[in-house]
């Protein structure tokens, strides 16, 4: 195969893997949506957030739910793997995941405001194994 | 009848019909090397098996023959022949033997065959045949010319063709915690790639360092040596990817703060290349705090935690402690108590 064959070659895959490029969804291209959260109820004593995981899906998820200090839980489901009341942080872990939505609630001893808690996801994205940080507000 | 003959020694030895195992390796797609090394001998052992120099052989290797060339025993042992007189000499004489004695010589893979499957069992030299009448093609050389030119051409494309399929078919590469405490168990991973699309066989070798052990393996391995553990996985490739994982520990008395060697190498069953090597990390380091602690700061963090399953999680049956892994991660940290031999988890 002659050079100019081999460059034709590389020149058509570099606009081929282009096309394919441009034609990949924003947010494939940014690297979010794979995972996301969204408070259905983020006030009050009943606190509820749903996760909605795409495809590739990574195995773990950590979720973690911040409350006013000093905040009393009466319920949590699934249950929490950690509750340190001192900092108002609940943590669950969530194990292997696949794509769909994942509903976490939780019933306080008392209300809370709104604006008054956050929530935030934590992955590993699994083509990169990049760590995932991912606020989500009421 | 029985193929079957023990030895004054007591070793059960069977005649092996080299002609057919020479065409159900062939006929697998499997060299000599492959299946020298799924068996445990030489290619000079196999060569002279399928030659048969030596058909009267141990059964424990008929055995492992048959396993190589993915068959049964009773499809390689001759059933038409009593057993024969001549046994097989011990290996490492019959090697040494060999290798100065030209008439003995390894056949090369790719070495045309001695007997076809339904031929007579003749050992008749060439030079008996009758001779063949010369090709017509032989006196139109433009004919032949231009039939040489569309061989070198299609040998140019199949060449490159291969070559580019084997710029990367095949790689391995482990995932291993760069420190592990003595006496605690830790995952090993190795993932097989391939960019080769129809299934194939291959053999994974990984050698372990002279005081860790190994523990289980998913899927089990095979061991083969045992000073040092050399561990040994026959598999198939049908994706792109094949995942062989083990656990293994560090013996109690491991001196601390000492790095450990891991090494290991994939055989493919259709190239002739001898092993490729498995990459990635390969040492690992003695140490009181827990594997899945990678910056050993007597905690497990989330980002710690999340790597542990995604590098380990998805391997069903792999039980590398994910409980204890999971307290600790809950809890406020740990730390060794090397009198117990346990990790003490702070609340």
């Amino acid at each position: 195969m002659t050079a100019e064959k081999i460059h034709a070659r590389a020149m058509g895959l570099f606009f081929l893997a282009l096309l394919l490029l441009l034609s990949l969804p924003g947010n494939l291209l940014a690297g979010a949506a794979l995972v996301s959260g969204q408070y259905l109820s983020g006030a009050g004593q009943d606190i509820q957030l749903r996760i909605t995981v795409a495809s590739p899906s990574p195995t773990t998820l950590i979720v973690i739910q911040n409350l006013p200090i000093g905040t009393m839980i009466e319920a949590a489901t699934p249950s929490f793997n950690q509750y340190d009341a001192n900092k108002g942080e609940v943590k669950w872990l969530l194990t292997k995941v696949s794509p769909g939505s994942y509903m976490v609630t939780l019933r306080l001893q008392r209300a809370v405001a709104s604006g008054a808690i956050s929530g935030e996801i934590r992955y590993k994205e699994p083509a990169s194994g990049r760590m995932i940080n991912l606020p989500i507000r009421p | 009848m029985d193929s079957t003959k023990p030895l004054a020694g007591g070793v059960p030895m069977v005649n092996i019909d080299g002609a057919r195992i020479r065409r159900i390796r062939e006929e697998k797609g499997l060299t000599q090397l492959y299946v020298a090394t799924v068996v445990g001998v030489t290619t000079d052992t196999i060569s002279r098996w399928e030659n048969r120099r030596y058909p009267n052989i141990k059964k424990e290797n008929a055995v492992k023959l048959a396993e190589a060339l993915e068959t049964q025993v009773a499809d390689i042992i001759d059933h038409g022949q009593p057993a024969a007189p001549v046994e097989e000499p011990p290996a490492q004489i019959s090697e040494a033997v060999l290798k100065e004695e030209p008439a003995l010589q390894p056949t090369a893979p790719e070495a045309p065959p001695v007997l076809e499957p339904d031929a007579p069992r003749t050992t008749a030299p060439p030079a008996s045949h009758p001779p063949r009448p010369r090709p017509r093609i032989a006196r139109q050389p433009v004919l032949r010319s231009a039939l040489l030119l569309l061989a070198v051409a299609g040998l140019a494309l199949f060449w490159w063709q291969n070559a580019n399929d084997g710029e990367n078919q095949v790689a391995a590469l482990r995932t291993l915690p760069a420190h592990a405490t003595p006496g605690v168990p830790f995952p090993v991973v190795i993932e097989v790639t391939t960019s080769a699309s129809s299934p194939f066989s291959l053999i994974l070798k990984e050698t372990l360092p002279p005081d860790c052990m190994p523990a289980q393996g998913k899927p089990q391995f095979v061991f083969q040596e045992s000073d040092p553990q050399v561990l040994k996985w026959i598999g198939k490739i049908t994706g792109e990817h094949g995942v062989y994982s083990y656990l293994a520990k560090l013996r109690p008395d491991a001196k601390m703060a000492s790095v450990r060697q891991f090494t290991g190498g994939v055989t493919v069953r259709s190239d002739d290349n001898p092993s490729i090597p498995v990459s990635g990390t390969d040492t690992l380091e003695a140490s009181p705090f827990h594997w899945a602690d990678s910056n050993s700061d007597g905690r497990i963090d989330d980002e710690e935690l999340l790597s542990v399953y995604e590098t380990y999680g998805g391997i069903e049956g792999l039980h590398f402690g994910k409980k204890q892994i999971e307290e600790i991660w809950a809890a406020k940290g740990y730390r060794w108590n090397p009198e117990t031999r346990s990790y003490e988890i702070l609340q």
